[in-house]
């Protein structure tokens, strides 16, 4: 109903489940696919991974009910561009629109994991190898700092940045967990 | 001194008539072998409905007389409430106890249950006009009970409607509407617009009570046009009353406008009650236009009628006002009786605004006459009842939160029951092991037996032996006799320690299965001792945050659906008031849910929270904020309580920073010592400076609430250069 009000953004269709989310993609070619979290049969996540097999650039953005921190987490290490909670409805559209220009927020529990993803031995392990996907020294303070429940303008002001520069390092982290997550998996396969 | 304002406030907020059901709807008589009594019966209904009560007199006279010939049980009992009800409506209380009793007692033979739900409604009715709420109360629930049992919706309507009304005059108005909501859908079901008309004229005074004037306003309109309708004298003459005394202190025209209609409509009914409540209205209109000869005289009128009903509060209040109208009259000898008169009346009664409206007009009639001494003696007295007054107030919210309360504690009841249940089963588990012991001792008797039998079997082998022997020499019998005494002193040696061992080992199994079974029943005691403790804290939790704004939201919703056709705006505003209902839900949840979690028992999990906080509101206004946080704290953990109350105190602060102090910078600071910790939430804001004084807020009143609910001490200082919020928690 609330897309049915603005210009920008046309509602292609609603579906009540993921059971065939890459049909579905193919026959309507969408923009941005928004995902539920928690759907029958298929979930998001689950739906989120099916979608990047086959389509890594479409922008997907998860909807969920409270801050669900570790589904935001495993939905981002996955390639999700971002998330959206539910509470906050009425910020939908701009929330959509900031998703797909700069990136998503990030929460103190999903830093805290995102630190715990890089500390794992097998993960330093492999970062050796690919030294793009280690974090930076500046990219760990501002991850302590998240942890810590900072926000973006007080990390600005605590390491004497813009918030600007704070939003890009918040990008390039998430752009290294997710090929972090991938250089994981292909370990597994080579294991397994 | 600015005190005559509120007293005209008060007597208009006493002249508002909120309805109970006047009980004749049709279908009420449908017994086919009485046809002609039950006839009379409606035409009664119908007379009195229409305000012809003599008329109304005769016809139930006649049912009753009619049902006695015949030995018609139902229809003399039916014939006996209904007089009762006339009665009631032209000559007050008094004597009426003995209908009722006679009715029920005929009820009870006849058993129908209609019949004693109607009997007990009734005198529910009655019990409440003579303010004797809870036993209106407690009747109400016994025709309730009946009614469902006889399956009448519209008798559960009506039930409904008077215990709206009971709850309202107990000051209990969240419970009013709810029952009131309740009875106009159960009105509008069975499609009765005159009940539902006067509901809907109840729930508006609730909205008033609650404040809500405009809301009460339109609420009253509804009801009139829809008793216009239908043509219902007696109610129009109560509902443009209603509207009137709204009207009087806010405009003056329309109040005029509905008193004539309300006078017009109260004649025509040839209600007393009505016509004195008219009279009434006027005086206060007449008072206010300082036309004190003219009100006088309504004065006298009402009083009349007043005292020919016999309904003493409204007495009470009516000579208090006679008693000001003589004084403004400066006649202080009918002034001083009729003050004396409303005196002995609220004695009689013991009834609390009685008193607290006479002695603030006695105290203004002897500061008028310069008698300072006694003024300010009665100026003393009315503050006295006022604060009892609005303590009785609050101690009946407080009685309405334990009786919720209670349900919960019945809950948890259940599930103790439960408990004790499981604990029956363990008993019974501990038996099953006890008789699994004694099985095994008799496996092992048997055994005994078994070797008891060899024995025996060895025995006759070595008699058998022996008669071979005896062919030899007696010397080898003798041998052999020695080996066999020999032999046997060895079994029975053997059997006497076998036994000792079955013996002891049964009594250790027992032993073990006792002691064994008591720990666990222990253990299982506790483990629920504990859960029960915990889910007692989430469901006040619940309860407190949550149940009473979705008590809101329903009402709000179930109004803005009535109002969605007839007046879409106000729908709008209802439907962005319950939007912001939902979200402080939400935000309330999320706080609850959040203090739960086991892992945020650690102090750094607050601090996130606290941040974050402040992100989304101080920062999000351009309040540049810094936080100190000791290091020492980081040891801590804090229960689920301490955490919850703590976030809440600590919101419930940087709220107020945003809404009145107008700050640019704030200050947030968590420390410990030994003995304690400290929270300063310091702003640089206008502090004392504020013209609404959140010192008296609720918001204030919550939070110290909190701080003394986990032992600790709250102190909040204001001076020019801002505001300080100090919260000190002691260390366990």
């Amino acid at each position: 109903m609330l897309f049915e009000w603005q210009d920008d953004y046309e509602l292609i269709d609603i579906f009540p489940d993921a059971m065939n989310i890459l049909k579905d993609i193919e026959l309507y070619s969408p923009d941005v696919v928004l995902l539920d979290i928690d759907m029958p049969r298929v979930t998001g996540v689950e739906a989120l991974k099916q979608i990047r097999t086959v389509y890594t650039e479409l922008p997907v953005i998860m909807f969920t009910v409270f801050d669900d921190d570790n589904n935001i987490f495993e939905a981002m290490r996955n390639g999700a561009n971002g998330y959206i909670l539910k509470k906050s409805f009425d910020q939908l559209i701009p929330s959509i629109t900031d998703v797909l220009n700069g990136g998503a927020p990030m929460t103190s529990v999903v830093a805290k994991k995102v630190l715990q993803l890089f500390a794992h031995p097998k993960a330093k392990q492999d970062l050796k190898k690919t030294e793009e996907a280690a974090l930076t020294k500046r990219e760990d303070d501002l991850l302590q700092l998240l942890i810590k429940g900072y926000s973006y303008k007080m990390i600005a002001s605590e390491l004497g940045i813009s918030i600007e520069t704070v939003r890009v390092h918040i990008k390039k982290i998430y752009r290294k967990l997710q090929v972090n997550s991938a250089t994981e998996a292909v370990s597994k396969v080579l294991r397994g | 001194m600015h005190i005559r304002l509120p007293v005209k406030f008060f007597l208009n907020i006493l002249l508002l008539i909120a309805f109970g059901s006047t009980l004749q709807a049709q279908k009420k008589y449908n017994k086919v072998d009485s046809i002609e009594i039950f006839r009379l019966l409606n035409e009664a209904d119908e007379a009195d409905m229409h305000g012809q009560m003599d008329l109304a007199f005769t016809l139930v006279n006649r049912a009753i007389e009619k049902s006695r010939q015949n030995s018609f049980l139902t229809g003399q009992a039916f014939g006996l409430l209904k007089l009762a009800d006339l009665k009631l409506k032209t000559d007050g209380a008094t004597g009426l106890d003995k209908y009722y009793q006679e009715a029920k007692k005929l009820a009870k033979i006849v058993n129908n249950n209609f019949l004693n739900g109607l009997i007990d409604l009734q005198y529910a009715q009655q019990k409440n006009q003579a303010a004797e709420f809870e036993e209106a109360e407690k009747y109400c629930q016994d025709a309730l009970k009946y009614f469902i049992l006889s399956d009448s919706i519209h008798y559960i309507a009506y039930t409904y409607n008077e215990l709206g009304f009971i709850y309202e005059k107990m000051g209990k108005y969240e419970n009013a509407a709810q029952n009131n909501l309740k009875a106009i859908s159960g009105f509008e079901k069975v499609g009765d617009l005159k009940e539902a008309a006067n509901t809907i004229g109840n729930l508006a005074i609730v909205y008033y009570r609650l404040g809500k004037k405009n809301d009460a306003l339109e609420m009253f309109k509804e009801s009139a046009a829809i008793r216009e309708e239908i043509r219902d004298i007696k109610g129009l003459a109560a509902t443009y009353g209603n509207i009137a005394t709204i009207y009087i202190p806010i405009d003056e025209d329309s109040a005029e406008k509905y008193y004539s209609l309300q006078l017009h409509y109260a004649l025509k009914s040839g209600v007393k009650a009505n016509i004195a409540q008219a009279y009434a209205n006027n005086v206060v209109i007449l008072d206010k236009q300082k036309r004190f000869s003219e009100a006088l005289e309504k004065e006298k009128k009402a009083i009349q009628l007043y005292e020919e009903i016999g309904d003493k509060s409204k007495l009470g209040i009516r000579y208090t006002s006679a008693g000001n109208l003589y004084h403004k009259l400066n006649d202080s000898l009918n002034a001083e009786k009729n003050f004396a008169l409303a005196e002995s009346l609220g004695n009689i009664l013991n009834n609390k605004p009685v008193f607290q409206n006479l002695y603030l007009h006695r105290s203004e009639f002897y500061k008028s006459r310069k008698d300072y001494n006694r003024a300010l003696y009665y100026l003393e007295k009315y503050h006295l009842y006022k604060d009892s007054l609005v303590n009785e107030k609050t101690s009946s919210n407080i009685a309405e939160l334990q009786l919720k309360y209670e349900t919960e504690k019945k809950d948890n009841e259940i599930s103790q029951l439960n408990a004790a249940t499981k604990v029956q089963q363990l008993e019974l588990d501990h038996h099953q092991a006890l008789l699994k012991a004694n099985q095994l001792e008799n496996q092992k008797k048997e055994q005994s037996i078994l070797l008891l039998k060899q024995d025996q079997k060895l025995k006759e082998e070595l008699l058998a032996r022996q008669s071979l022997a005896v062919k030899s020499n007696e010397q080898q019998l003798k041998i052999s006799e020695q080996e066999q005494q020999l032999k046997e002193q060895e079994l029975q040696r053997e059997k006497l320690i076998r036994q000792i061992i079955i013996g002891l080992t049964t009594l250790a199994i027992i032993l073990s299965a006792i002691l064994f079974g008591r720990y666990r029943l222990k253990r299982k005691l506790e483990e629920q001792k504990k859960i029960l403790a915990v889910r007692d804290n989430i469901s006040r939790d619940l309860h407190d945050e949550i149940g009473s704004t979705l008590t809101s939201i329903n009402i709000l919703s179930n109004i803005s659906r009535q109002a969605f056709s007839k007046d879409p705006v106000q729908a709008k505003n209802l439907l962005q008031k319950i939007s912001e209902q939902t979200k402080t839900i939400q935000q309330n949840m999320s706080d609850i849910v959040w203090s739960l979690r086991p892992e945020n028992e650690a102090i750094e999990n607050l601090e996130v929270r606290m941040r974050e906080y402040s992100a989304q509101t101080l920062e999000a206004n351009n309040i540049k904020t810094q936080f100190h946080f000791d290091d020492k704290l980081h040891k801590l953990a804090f229960s689920h309580d301490v955490r919850k109350d703590l976030l809440l105190i600590y919101k419930e602060a940087v709220n107020n920073i945003i809404k009145h102090a107008r700050a640019t910078q704030a200050e947030i600071t968590m420390e410990r010592n030994d003995h304690k910790v400290r929270m300063i939430i310091k702003d640089d804001g206008i502090g004392s400076q504020s013209n609404s004084n959140p010192l008296s807020g609720t918001g204030t009143k919550t939070m110290e609430q909190r701080a003394k609910d986990i032992s600790g001490h709250l102190l909040i200082g204001r001076n020019n250069n801002g505001t300080t919020v100090t919260l000190e928690i002691p260390l366990t």
